[in-house]
């Protein structure tokens, strides 16, 4: 039998690795609520913010979750751009339905083998000075490296909320997902919002990249076992539903690291994308969609 | 005419078929068979990706996934002992069509961008849960016994090889008789729009399904030849994605939505592979392909078939 302390332990330490999953996701999500496009290359862009992130670090010592946040205006402006072209190419042909994704696939593979070519296999880790540390609250440890950016995910999920939900332009975001045609009627430019919609995708992805280089070391492939839990969270949570994705991401953290505890890494992953499976059987549009 | 147009092209099939059942008894030269069934299984597999992406607009980046677990199905027999090559064939075929079933029935209801993500997914969590079975072997791959040639053949590739020219034939019959018969026009119905296929009486499911059944069927099958000719399954080439974008780049190449197509685009790209993949290592060769892919589908999104119909439609308007 495995102790309570520990479980409890790997309760909290899913919790915390939640709001890591709830960030990844986040990007993932938004595309395929608002825009319809499933980003199969998003990991392959948080992982590019990594790498940024760690030559940053080699080059002027900065932390990696402020170069994370530092690279973010640059994403945006790759995201903004990249869909313009993307809806130029592909949103306009009707008669090929699907070329985006293989177009999004393809960039995978590309940005994976450039980042093998640029860094090699070898994981690259950046230490600071709160990698090793731990806050100790009686039995339950908590890991500074995933505590910080658990608390910024949390904040930034309800900044990324209240600007969708609150502010005009957000309202304006959250419209063209729901109908580009009225959204042009009432005098917004649908292509811009929803380049807008994209950049922000790929600022969270590069958001996403820094935490990620914090809490664990990397390599090319990093980002592959993020797809599943990304699909899962999104699935569970309802797609485009920004607390949705949130509590889906913390439950799946949760879930994830308990069945790890119990019988290996490998289920964790497994398991999450079964359950999505499932959600998508009996409730498509997500468990904690309204 | 349309009957004696299919009974003459199953004539040709067969011929086809008969010349390469004899070819290895005359033509002794093992290297061309090892190469030969390379590009007939990505000639394969881009068939079985066309009939779904091209026909159904069902993106899936699951290539390697399906294969390789009909691969691993048909080794996991052979390990414990199960040794008849019919019997390990149908594991495999049986495996990969209900993971491609399952996978189809839970996001069928949902936009199609569901299931190529959920696809790409499953290779790697596969891929991870192989490398943690050591009964599969793990990390470190599974050998398999060099199985005896059935009678004729001197060599099992032979076989192999013989087998894979008829794979590929069927597949092609059933392309051709996805874009002709009712199925589709059902299809290209559903392509074109969804909910106005299905108000006019079209079971989009059903159709879908059905096609998600014979793709994944034909990658189980060609994927459960695969343990007997490298005699060696390890999951990093096995369950990866680079036989997905092989393959995809080999639809786009050829033509997606044409039934000569993958023909075109896997002879081509499973050629240049097969000659140049001594030279280059594993991932500048992804790297090349992935490239190809996407200018591929900016510039020239229907492929070469897709240039032939246009030149021939040039043509025709001048005479």
């Amino acid at each position: 039998m495995i102790p309570a302390e520990m479980l409890l332990n790997a309760f909290v330490l899913g919790i915390l690795v939640g709001g890591l999953y709830a960030i990844i996701s986040l990007g993932i999500s938004m595309g395929i609520g608002l825009l319809n496009i499933s980003n199969l290359a998003h990991v392959g862009f948080m992982l590019l913010a990594s790498y940024g992130a760690y030559t940053l670090n080699a080059e002027m010592n900065l932390d990696p979750i402020v170069a994370g946040a530092m690279l973010s205006p640059f994403f945006f402006i790759l995201g903004y751009a990249l869909y313009v072209m993307y809806y130029k190419v592909f949103e306009r042909r009707i008669e090929l339905p699907g070329t985006g994704l293989v177009f999004l696939f393809g960039l995978l593979v590309i940005l994976e083998m450039v980042m093998y070519a640029l860094f090699g296999i070898t994981e690259r880790g950046i230490y600071t000075y709160y990698s090793m540390q731990t806050i100790t609250i009686g039995f339950l440890r908590l890991p500074l490296r995933i505590l910080y950016p658990f608390i910024l995910c949390f904040g930034l999920v309800i900044a990324i909320y209240f600007f969708l939900t609150r502010t005009r332009l957000g309202i304006a975001l959250r419209g063209v997902g729901l109908d580009e045609h009225v959204i042009a009627c009432v005098g917004c430019d649908p292509l811009r919002a929803k380049s807008i919609i994209f950049g922000l995708s790929l600022a969270t992805a590069s958001l996403a990249g820094g935490f990620l280089i914090a809490a664990q070391p990397i390599s090319p492939y990093s980002g592959r076992q993020f797809i599943g839990i990304a699909f899962a969270v999104g699935v569970i949570g309802g797609m485009g539903n920004i607390f949705g994705t949130f509590l889906a991401a913390l439950l799946l953290g949760v879930l994830g690291n308990l069945v790890t505890a119990l019988y290996g890494s490998i289920w964790g992953a497994a398991i999450s994308f079964m359950i999505a499976l499932l959600v998508l059987l009996i409730r498509p549009k997500g468990l904690l969609r309204r | 005419m349309r009957h004696k147009k299919i009974l003459f092209l199953i004539f040709v099939v067969c011929l086809i078929e008969t010349v390469a059942a004899f070819l290895p008894t005359v033509f002794k030269e093992w290297y061309f068979y090892y190469a030969a069934y390379r590009v007939l299984y990505f000639v394969i597999l881009a068939y079985a990706w066309n009939m779904l992406g091209g026909y159904c607009g069902f993106m899936n980046f699951g290539v390697g996934a399906f294969a390789g677990v009909s691969a691993y199905a048909s080794a996991y027999l052979l390990k414990i002992g199960v040794s008849d090559f019919l019997t390990t064939l149908l594991f495999g075929v049986i495996v990969s069509t209900l993971l491609g079933f399952v996978l189809a029935f839970c996001t069928v209801r949902v936009t199609g961008s569901y299931f190529s993500i959920a696809s790409l997914a499953l290779t790697f969590i596969l891929q991870a849960i192989i490398l943690s079975q050591p009964e599969l072997g793990g990390g470190g791959g599974l050998y398999i016994p060099e199985p005896a040639p059935p009678a004729p053949y001197t060599d099992f590739r032979e076989f192999l090889f013989v087998l894979a020219v008829g794979t590929a034939l069927v597949a092609l019959l059933t392309s051709w008789k996805m874009e002709t018969a009712w199925i589709g026009k059902g299809l290209l119905s559903i392509k074109d729009d969804e909910i106005a296929a299905g108000t006019l009486g079209v079971d989009v499911v059903k159709l879908k399904l059905l096609v998600v059944l014979i793709s994944s069927a034909f990658m189980g099958f060609i994927g459960a030849t695969l343990p007997y000719y490298v005699l060696y399954l390890e999951p990093y080439s096995t369950m990866s994605i680079e036989v997905t974008v092989t393959t995809v780049a080999s639809v786009y190449l050829g033509g997606i939505g044409n039934f000569l197509g993958p023909l075109i685009g896997g002879g081509i790209l499973g050629t240049i592979m097969q000659t140049v993949t001594v030279t280059i290592s594993s991932e500048l060769n992804m790297l090349v392909v992935g490239i190809l892919l996407v200018v591929l589908i900016t510039s020239a999104p229907t492929g070469i078939m897709g240039i032939v119909k246009r030149m021939q439609g040039v043509r025709q308007s001048n005479d």
